[in-house]
Formats: C-alpha cells, structure tokens, sequence
C-alpha cells in the first residue's frame, strides 16, 4: 500500500490527453497571434507605461527613445534592412535588467515588457498593410 | 531504536492503522521530512542557479527551463504536498536573496505557487502520471506569469507569445516528469515509507 | 488493467511522437514568411537612407545595381562633388558647359519649375544654401550672418541658367546651382525606369522618403504608402498621420519643414529656403505629400508649395488636377485633387487603429 507514492508508469492515457489539448490550444493561440507575426517593415514601434500609451514609432527609422518611469528603459530601434532591423531594450535601471537581456524582437506582435518600469514594448502592424512611407 | 516486526498483528487491526491518517508526528518522520526537503531544497536551488546561467532569448521574464522543478516534483511524490510547497518556496526565496534579486523573486514566487497548486491537484486526481502532473505545472506556471506580467504592465499584448512559451512549457515539462519517473524508481523504497507506521528494513 | 496504464514501447512511441509533434508546431510558427521574401537593398547616398525592394523576382542584381545607378547620378548631380557635372557649370565662371542629356533634362524641368513658382522654386540658390548647413549633427549649427546672406542673394535667379540643347551657361559667374530641391525626384524617376527597363514587375524605390511605386503591387491591390506624420515627435504622436493609395508607376513625394532642421536661440532654421530671402520660407505648412508621375514633379512642386504656403499651393494643385495631402503646422489636413487618402483613426482608449 506504500506504493501510493510511487510515480506509476510515466505516460497514461490522460497524461497524453492533457498534453494533446493544451498542445491544440497553444497551436490554436498560434494561429491566431502569427496573423500579425510577420516581418513588416511598415509596423510601428508601440510603447506603453502603466496602460498608458507613451508613443508610436515607425520601425524603419532608427531612433533611441529613453522612457523615464519608477525606473529607466533605453529603447533602441535599429532600422535597415530585412535582417538587421530590431528592436530592444539597450539599457535599463531597473532591478534585474530582463528587459535587457531580452532577445531583439522583429516580428509583428511580438513585444518586450519591464515588469518594474510598467513598461511595454510591441510591434504593431502588418494589419496595416503598409507598402512605404513617404515623409 | 528498533521496533519489532508487527506482522503477526490481526489483518484487521493492520488495516485500521493504515485507514487512520496519521500525522507524521514522529521524531523519525519529521527528521526524515526535514532532511529530505532541505535536500531537495538545495538540489533545487543549484539547478535553478545552473538555469540562470543560460541566458535564455526568449519572451516573458522569469520564465526559465524550469529544471529546478525536477527537485519540488520529486518532494510531492516522496512526502506529498506541503513538501513540495516547501522546496518551491525554499528555493525560489534562497535565489532571490542570492542572484535573482527581489523584484524577480515576488514574480518567481506566483508562477511557483500557481505551479505547486496545480501540481498537487493534478496528483489528487489520480489518473494523471508524474509527466502529466509535471506538464500541468509548468503550463499552469507559464499562464500564471504571463497573466500577472500582464496586469502588472496593464498591456496584453504579451500574450502573444503565450502559445509558443506554452508549448515549450509542455516540452519542458515532460522532460522533466520524465526525469523525475527515472528518479523516483531509482531510489530506495525506504524513502516513501510515510503513513505506514514503523515498519523499517 | 487500464489503470496501470500503457505499455512501455507504447509509451515510449507516444512520448517520442507528442515531442516530435511539438517541435514541429515551434519550428513552422517561424518567421512567419512562407511566401517569397522581397529582395531588398538598402544604402546610405544623397545624404539620406535609399532602398529598392524588388518584389517580383529573385534577382538581387536588379536592386543592387537601381542603387548603384543612384550613386552614379549622385556623383554628377551633386555640387558638393568635385568633378560632378553640376560643379562644372558652377566652376565655369560663367563660361558654356556641356552636360549629359540627363542633366539637360533635369536643367529643363528645374526652369519649369522656377517659372510656374514665380521663382519660389530656385535652383540657382547654391550661393546661398552653401552658407547653410542642416545635414550635419553638430550641436552648433548656426544660422550664418545675413550679411553673407545679402551677399550672395544677387547670385540668386533662375534667370541666369542658359540652357540651348546640352550646352549651360550661367550668365552671372556668381550663381551656383544646387539641385537639392529636385534631384532625389529626378534619380527615383530613372531608376524606376532601369527597373522598369529590366522587366521588373513589382518594387517599390524609397530615396529618403520619396516614394516611387513601380508596377503593381503583388496580388492586385494598390500600393498603399503611409505619410508619416510632419509635426514633431510628441508623446503620445501618431507616427503616421494616414495614408495614400496609389497604382502603377507613381511617384508619392513630400516636403516638410520638420525634416531637416536646428534650433538656434529658439528659433527654428528649417532647410526650404526661400530664394527672395535666402532665410528658410516663412510658411504654414508641416508637410505637403503629393502623388504625381514623374518623382521629378513630385519633388519640385512639393518643394515649391511649402515655399508658397497652403492658399496659394492650393490653388495651383486645384488648377493642376494634382493629387496631395497638405499638413498645416496647426495639424490641419487638407487634400487636393482626387488623392485616395485614407486619415488614421485613433480611438479614444488610445489605441491605435489603422483601419476603418
């Protein structure tokens, strides 16, 4: 009867069943999210501190953008071509520095926080559908 | 410190001891729980300090392969929930003091907790195994995190990248059920005698 | 005999097929780009960032060489280069020149323009934009004394240019040309035309800003090209104020007087000179974006609008069937012509909506 606390065998059926439905559900999430998850170079740079939105910017012009919050992010957007345009957190204040060591994101949707700055850092678009822009 | 063999006790009398649930209120059975958590507790805490090395190019802070969670999956299977609690907490509080820092630990701390729950009801259903139970804490930790980082930037937008952290969640979590199946067979059946009552080798 | 579970092959071939599973949903929500990925080549030249994307076909020489093209006319076009075509005539004191058929044609559309502006639009203005500097990003940028700029405001004067074939005269020795105002037009009509040229069916040509479409975009709806927004960069800002939709070969150019620009003792200097004072034109407009033909047009009347200010620009691109989108510095929009512009809407939370 001590054998309550063994482990069993370590596949059962609901086991597999478990794994299945939360695969579907992430490959459901997937689908869903990479609607806008591709590489646009007409996106816009979206920031947001504390909920609110901070600023918009077009990713295809370099900018350094320094957001001033309970702590400090330096934002960097690195513009050029296919390849080499990013965006990332290149300095930060905050306790831990995630935001930092987070890799450079690219990808529509895709995004970069600093949970103690309250920061938000996305890219947006693709929706747009924005061949170039003109200024 | 030896009790004698009490197999010639009536079956009945037996099987009455084994019904009652007994508190671990023996010096034996806490010193064991104590030394096994504060074990698991260390192994734990070197495996999570072993993930922080990697750095990890990927999404949400705070998410980790999740290989210190081999240590809090073993406690739950060896000594139960409380256990596993324990170790999970022990740990995630040891590094934040040591390497993570504060702000990372509170974080850490919610996923942990949301994790250890899950686990522990996923044990009680009894119809999932250590991989399953494993999976559904790192899938309930995952989605707890993202949840909270969330509402903590009062921005959803990062749960995009909760379905591809999900399934790699799912794949970590696996591995680690994996781990702990192989290791909680190799070891030596003497340590989950628990409830049993003092039957000793 | 269910409970105990499954087999050990079994489950060994089901944890070996979940994980397989998995890897392949990570490894196919990749890059997102299962279609062709467009060629794009990107250079730094005419003091700005260029790029030819090329969307039709797999030939990256096409890209490569539309820049390289673009280098070339730079290197004719710009007075700053020594023994470019434009450093010739203004070197010649006053002498004949013989230039390329491109620069005779790039001379004529430049009086063009110096005429229907009323001489608003002045090429001779290089005496006086040589005194200016807005490209560098020295701190001290300085409005130079305007007793230099008196000096050289006589040397102003569209006047001057005389143009027979390929031969160019400059009739006052003093005159310089600077082609600034015109040429990025000029150099994006031409490379749309190599492209065109070497059968491309779908690019798009970005000098700076200027935008010119070449084609149709692939799959049939119109090119779709994002005015960004003039005004300067404010918290909370729109990066783009909407957007213009174009088809075929088209040339989508704009002028702004936030572009380029330093502030000295709180004034702010801005780089659209007005020939009459050789001080940057006093104006109300931000912006004005305008969809023509030729990028050459685009250039010299967007130019040549901001100099005139938003009543009188108006009233030409009315008269001129011309397309545009003007930006007054209160944040006024106006349109001209039949311009498909579609503004940008924002919606009370903040967000940021491009769509209808």
């Amino acid at each position: 009867m001590t054998e309550i606390n063994k482990p069993g065998n370590p596949i059962r059926r609901a086991d597999i069943i478990l794994i299945a439905a939360l695969l579907i559900l992430a490959t459901i999430g997937a689908a869903l999210v990479s609607r806008g998850g591709v590489y646009a170079d007409d996106a816009d740079v979206r920031i947001t501190v504390d909920g609110a939105l901070y600023g918009v910017y077009p990713i295809g012009e370099a900018r350094e953008i320094v957001v001033q919050g309970n702590y400090e992010n330096r934002i960097v957007i690195e513009a050029g071509d296919a390849d080499v345009m990013q965006v990332r957190v290149a300095g930060a204040t905050c306790p831990g520095k995630d935001c930092v060591h987070h890799a450079p994101i690219r990808l529509g949707g895709q995004s970069i926080v600093c949970l103690p700055n309250r920061l938000s850092v996305e890219i947006t678009g693709g929706e747009r559908d924005i061949d170039a822009f003109t200024y | 410190m030896t009790h004698s063999h009490t197999d010639d006790a009536p079956p009945a009398a037996e099987a009455a001891k084994r019904a009652i649930p007994r508190s671990p209120s023996s010096a034996r059975t806490r010193i064991r729980a104590v030394t096994i958590c504060a074990a698991l507790a260390a192994v734990a805490f070197s495996l999570s300090y072993i993930e922080n090395l990697i750095p990890l190019p990927i999404p949400v802070p705070g998410v980790k392969l999740g290989f210190a969670n081999i240590a809090t999956l073993a406690a739950l299977y060896i000594l139960g929930g409380r256990a596993a609690f324990a170790v999970n907490i022990l740990r995630i509080l040891l590094a934040g003091l040591m390497f993570t820092g504060a702000f990372a630990m509170f974080y850490a701390l919610s996923g942990g907790i949301l994790a250890v729950i899950a686990m522990i009801l996923l044990k009680r259903a009894r119809v999932f195994s250590v991989v399953g139970v494993s999976v559904g804490g790192s899938a309930a930790h995952i989605t707890g995190q993202i949840l909270l980082a969330s509402l903590i930037v009062k921005n959803a937008a990062i749960f995009t990248s909760l379905p591809l952290l999900l399934i790699s969640s799912i794949i970590a979590g696996a591995i680690v059920g994996l781990i702990v199946y192989l290791l909680l067979r190799a070891l030596p059946r003497a340590i989950f005698r628990q409830r049993s009552g003092p039957r000793t080798h | 005999m269910g409970n105990r579970g499954i087999k050990l092959k079994t489950r060994g071939i089901a944890s070996v097929v979940l994980l397989a599973a998995s890897l392949a949903v990570l490894t196919s929500c990749g890059d997102g780009d299962a279609r062709d990925e467009p060629i794009r080549k990107t250079e730094f030249l005419l003091d700005t960032v260029c790029s030819v994307t090329v969307f039709s076909r797999d030939d990256e020489d096409c890209a490569a060489e539309a820049l390289a093209l673009c280098a070339d006319y730079e290197r004719r076009l710009s007075r700053t280069v020594a023994d470019s075509e434009v450093s010739k005539i203004n070197g010649a004191g006053g002498a004949e020149t013989t230039v390329s058929d491109e620069t005779a044609a790039l001379l004529e559309r430049a009086l063009y323009y110096g005429a229907v502006s009323e001489g608003k639009f002045d090429v001779t203005i290089g005496g006086v934009s040589a005194l200016w500097d807005f490209s560098s990003d020295t701190e001290d940028r300085a409005a130079p004394n305007p007793s230099d700029i008196e000096a050289a405001l006589p040397s102003v004067g569209f006047e001057n240019i005389e143009l027979s074939g390929n031969r160019v005269r400059l009739k006052d020795p003093a005159t310089r040309l600077d082609l600034g105002g015109i040429a990025k037009g000029f150099i994006a009509d031409k490379m749309a035309e190599y492209l065109t040229e070497q059968g491309v069916e779908s690019a798009l040509i970005d000098l700076g800003g200027n935008i010119v479409t070449v084609g149709e975009k692939q799959g049939g709806a119109p090119w779709k090209v994002g005015i960004r927004n003039p005004l300067p960069a404010s918290e909370g800002a729109e990066a783009i104020i909407g957007s213009v939709e174009v088809t075929g070969t088209v040339s989508v150019g704009t002028s702004g007087t936030y572009e380029r620009f330093f502030v000295q003792d709180g004034t702010r200097y801005h780089h659209i000179l007005d020939p009459a004072t050789g001080f940057p034109a006093r104006t109300d407009l931000a912006g004005i974006t305008a969809v023509t033909e030729k990028s050459v047009d685009g250039e010299g009347i967007t130019t040549m609008c901001v100099i005139l200010g938003s009543d009188r620009a108006r009233v030409y691109l009315e008269q001129n069937d011309i397309p545009a989108v003007l930006v007054k510095t209160d944040g006024t929009v106006i349109t001209t012509g039949d311009v498909n512009y579609e503004p940008v809407s924002v919606s009370k939370d903040g967000d940021h909506d491009g769509n209808q």
